[in-house]
């Protein structure tokens, strides 16, 4: 058994204690909820956290395409940057991954697994680290850019009608 | 230079235990409102007044502020027995705590509507119940110090009054009355912002809350109708402060003023124009909304009393209002104890197809929906459909319309008869269980926009869906709060779908008599997309 074979069987299980530790990350009331909480639409944050991860270890292992990595992994982080999380916390989400296939990789059935081929992962894991890094300052920069967006756009019909004005005049 | 290590200490993964009784808040930019300019409060003649913003140290509260709001609080039991009821009965038991749209952005549990509604009853137990006297933190009581007051503050303007929780609320608890008095102590010792306290004070002085004088909005009158005569062709008429007409019109002040609204407001005239409606708009009554209802129930009162002087003085038979969200739960709710009956005037009935409004007997003042669709209903509007093509349209409800007054199908039933592309939003999403915009009760502010996004999640997760999905590429929406905060929300959670007013569509439809060929929308933009390729 190679360790995308591995890890493939073992997704599911990976998956659920990842977004666990994520979730457990916010105040225990409100972690009880999104891990609980399964209708996509009442729960948006809990969805949109599983379905992001989901697509970074699918990527992960070669399984799912770009486009969809980038739309649930964005996601991710347009939710984490607007909430109290930092970047380095936003981040750290993805430095789990590490630590649970660690342990994933431990049992007897996985002993043919090479370092190299774990060394691999890792190494892409912190490739996905970047590219989050960027994805969540490029929110950032977008709430700034609509923030002043929206002070243009509330005085948008006035500056038309100011400029109305002044081409009646002449001026 | 520090070490790996060392920097590593300021990471922390893990939330720190917190019990909700200890208070503890942070002013950070992003994720509150200003406090409101002086000038504004003592227009207003608010108590306290005082250049103030919440992020200050020291609030400069009067030295009695604590008896002044403990006071305040025994007046208002007293004066609403609601209050008392909503403070006595609820027995926690959570239906309400995962419905609001702040909690499930924020994860903040004090977001949750029973525990924001716990800051304020944990304070009546302490001063108003024996066993919070006896027992004190024990019974659920707690000392009502600056610290709960700077908490109050932070979560009363927190919450967007939408009510989507007290849907769920076995009892019937209107935890959006809980915010409300929340929100009228704070104001006894001067706390309130100023995106509230600034409309309000702008309409007492202009009429309406952008402070627009009466000469720039004549003025902004002859823009629109210059605007319709190059789209269609037809000099249409707005007749203002016109006495003896049959109607008196009165729509939110930004639909004359702001964009998107601007679009709803041509479909308005140009609707009028077409069914040839006598009626007419007032400078003085030239605001539907009423951000009094946002800091207390007196401001709300003496702003709401403006359009029903105003139809008196008209001599108008009765009221429609335009697209607009909680002016809708102030008439449905509160008018007809603050300033009714309305009983000098006429139970609204439609010049055009005779149809009596029964249900606007009491505050004699009719949705423009219910006014449109009985329009449609009687084939008297002829709509090309085709017109609006170019849109893939989605409904979001907006909470006041909604919730409170119960418009869900009109809406749907005009945007059915304007549009050819109509999908709906999960059914868990819409009507009275709609998700709030986010930026309702005076949060709109752009200093906001952060908590904004946060509570605008729910709603935009949804549209996103849609989007997906259908290729929705236009919500439609008839709250002028909505109007100007969604489009700053969609940019952000789903780029490429754009908001509109109800009566935009109404408008891009409506094939007027004597118009030119009509190859733009009411936008400008060409009727039909962009062919591929």
């Amino acid at each position: 058994m190679d360790l995308r074979e591995v890890l493939l069987e073992k997704r599911s299980d990976i998956l659920s204690m990842w977004s666990n530790m994520i979730m457990d990350q916010y105040p225990p009331d409100a972690a009880v909820f999104y891990k609980t909480e399964k209708d996509r639409f009442l729960n948006p944050l809990g969805y949109i956290v599983n379905e992001g991860l989901e697509s970074i270890y699918d990527w992960l292992l070669g399984e799912g395409k770009n486009e969809d990595f980038r739309y649930a992994t964005d996601r991710i982080m347009r939710v984490m940057a607007v909430q109290d999380i930092s970047p380095s916390k936003a981040i750290s989400l993805v430095f789990m991954l590490k630590k649970i296939l660690k342990e994933a990789v431990k049992g007897d059935s996985t002993k043919g697994i090479l370092d190299e081929e774990l060394n691999g992962l890792y190494e892409k894991i912190d490739e996905i680290a970047l590219v989050l890094f960027d994805m969540y300052m490029g929110c950032r920069e977008d709430i700034h850019r609509i923030r002043m967006g929206e002070m243009r756009k509330q005085n948008h019909r006035m500056m038309k009608n100011i400029d109305v004005l002044n081409k009646r005049k002449g001026l | 230079m520090e070490k790996p290590d060392e920097l590593k200490k300021d990471i922390d993964l893990i939330p720190k235990k917190e019990d909700w009784m200890d208070p503890e808040v942070e002013f950070k930019k992003g994720r509150y409102c200003y406090g409101a300019p002086l000038k504004h409060q003592q227009y207003l003649e608010l108590p306290n007044p005082r250049e103030w913003q919440p992020s200050d140290i020291d609030w400069r509260l009067p030295e009695n502020w604590k008896e002044i709001i403990l006071n305040g609080m025994a007046d208002l039991l007293k004066k609403n027995r609601s209050f008392r009821l909503f403070m006595d009965i609820c027995v926690r038991c959570g239906a309400c705590a995962d419905k609001c749209h702040f909690f499930l952005g924020s994860g903040d549990p004090k977001n949750m509507p029973v525990l924001r509604a716990e800051l304020l009853r944990s304070v009546y137990r302490r001063y108003f119940t024996l066993q919070g006297r006896l027992f004190g933190r024990l019974a659920g009581a707690r000392e009502l110090t600056i610290d709960v007051l700077k908490e109050w503050f932070y979560y009363f303007y927190q919450c967007t009054e939408c009510r989507r929780c007290s849907v769920y609320c076995p009892y019937g608890i209107d935890t959006c009355e809980i915010t409300m008095i929340g929100r009228e102590l704070l104001n006894l010792v001067g706390c309130n912002i100023q995106w509230v306290v600034e409309p309000a004070s702008n309409c007492f002085r202009t009429g309406n809350h952008l402070g627009v004088p009466p000469h720039a909005f004549k003025e902004t009158f002859d823009f629109a109708i210059d605007e319709i005569k190059d789209l269609t062709g037809i000099k249409v008429e707005a007749p203002i402060n016109r006495k003896g007409a049959e109607v008196l019109f009165v729509a939110p002040s930004a639909d004359y003023f702001a964009s998107p609204h601007w679009f709803t407001f041509l479909g308005y005239l140009m609707l009028f124009h077409e069914i040839g409606l006598d009626y007419t708009w007032s400078v003085y009554a030239s605001e539907g909304g009423n951000f009094g209802l946002f800091h207390s129930m007196e401001l709300a009162k003496r702003l709401n009393a403006k359009i029903y002087a105003e139809a008196k003085r008209l001599k108008v038979k009765w009221i429609l209002g335009g697209e607009c969200g909680h002016m809708w739960r102030t008439i449905h709710q509160y008018m007809d104890t603050f300033n009714g009956p309305a009983d000098f005037l006429e139970v609204p009935v439609s010049p055009i197809t005779g149809t009596r409004f029964d249900n606007a007997k009491s505050t004699k003042m009719v949705h423009i929906t219910e006014f449109t669709a009985d329009l449609i209903y009687n084939n008297m509007l002829n709509l090309d459909k085709t017109r609006n093509d170019k849109w893939r349209v989605t409904f979001h409800d907006s909470c006041n319309p909604a919730r409170s007054i119960g418009l869900f199908e009109e809406p749907r039933f005009i945007i059915k008869n304007t549009c050819n592309h109509f999908f709906e939003m999960p059914e868990n999403t819409i009507k009275e269980m709609t998700f709030c915009c986010g930026s309702g009760a005076g949060l709109g502010a752009d200093e906001n926009l952060e908590m904004r996004l946060r509570g605008g999640l729910p709603r935009a997760n949804a549209v996103d869906y849609v989007r997906k999905r259908y290729g929705v590429n236009m919500l439609a929406c008839m709250c002028a709060i909505d109007k100007a905060a969604l489009p700053a929300l969609l940019e952000y959670w789903v780029p490429g779908v754009e908001v509109c007013g109800v009566h935009e569509l109404v408008g891009n439809a409506l094939v007027m008599k004597g118009e030119k060929q009509r190859d733009t929308n009411l936008r400008g933009e060409p009727i039909m997309a962009e062919e591929k390729g």
